[in-house]
């Protein structure tokens, strides 16, 4: 299903991110979510960090997206590309993670969660893009 | 000054009577604070006055990484500089209505 909404805050399609609520409560680490707005999310981890966590279904995230959220968000830790028909560029995974923000899709989240530094976690695929980029 | 280059692709721009959006590219130069910013200036002019357009914005490394040209076989449309920003986003504006006569 392609993204519907084209602009800021790219609403789901279906206008709810239920599987994301639920992956999020399953997850071991997560001690309980808050809806803040439909597309913002507080995370309170079980060692008592809280994530900021923005959600959107942009069908093409790169750095330009990543400053439009910088101006129309108060703080964000993470960014949380939820379609399989979205995703983001490694330019803006650089640029996220130098920053301290995390971008991922809701799997890489669920990895990246069990890391002390979120924002650092790398899918194989990443991994191998940063080396051949010499990013790492 | 700042420039950012315009394509068309998707069913609009492939002479398809059938399409739901109008999709466009703007190309910027880098990922620079200033180069994107000029180009969600462009985007914000362009969604405000043409109907159904679904914009991607991309930096001239983002498209290699993505090969996003041969992939949607983007056909180009104009340049806007800063300097003449709004004049040449008018144009862009007239040519893609131009194609929609053709419809």
């Amino acid at each position: 299903m392609p993204a519907l909404n084209k602009k800021f805050p790219w609403m789901s399609y279906y206008n709810n991110y239920n599987f994301f609520e639920d992956r999020m409560r399953s997850h071991k680490k997560v001690n309980s979510i808050k809806k803040i707005s439909d597309s913002f999310y507080e995370i309170d981890l079980v060692d008592g960090k809280i994530v900021n966590v923005f959600i959107c279904e942009c069908y093409s995230f790169g750095v330009a997206e990543y400053y439009e959220c910088v101006e129309k968000l108060e703080k964000f830790d993470a960014i949380i590309i939820n379609s399989n028909w979205c995703g983001y560029t490694m330019e803006v995974k650089r640029y996220c993670r130098e920053h301290g923000v995390g971008i991922f899709d809701i799997r890489g989240f669920m990895a990246a969660l069990n890391l002390n530094n979120f924002w650092e976690y790398l899918t194989i695929e990443e991994k191998a893009s940063f080396q051949e980029n010499d990013w790492l | 000054m700042e420039n950012v280059n315009i394509f068309g692709f998707g069913s609009f721009f492939n002479n398809n009577t059938k399409f739901n959006d109008i999709d466009i590219l703007l190309l910027h130069q880098s990922i620079s604070y200033e180069s994107c910013q000029f180009s969600l200036r462009c985007k914000k002019y362009l969604l405000a006055n043409l109907i159904n357009a679904h914009i991607t914005i991309l930096s001239l490394s983002e498209e290699h990484q993505l090969d996003f040209f041969n992939k949607s076989k983007a056909k180009y449309l104009g340049k806007i500089y800063e300097e003449s920003a709004e004049y040449d986003l008018n144009v862009i504006l007239n040519t893609i209505n131009g194609v929609k006569n053709l419809e």
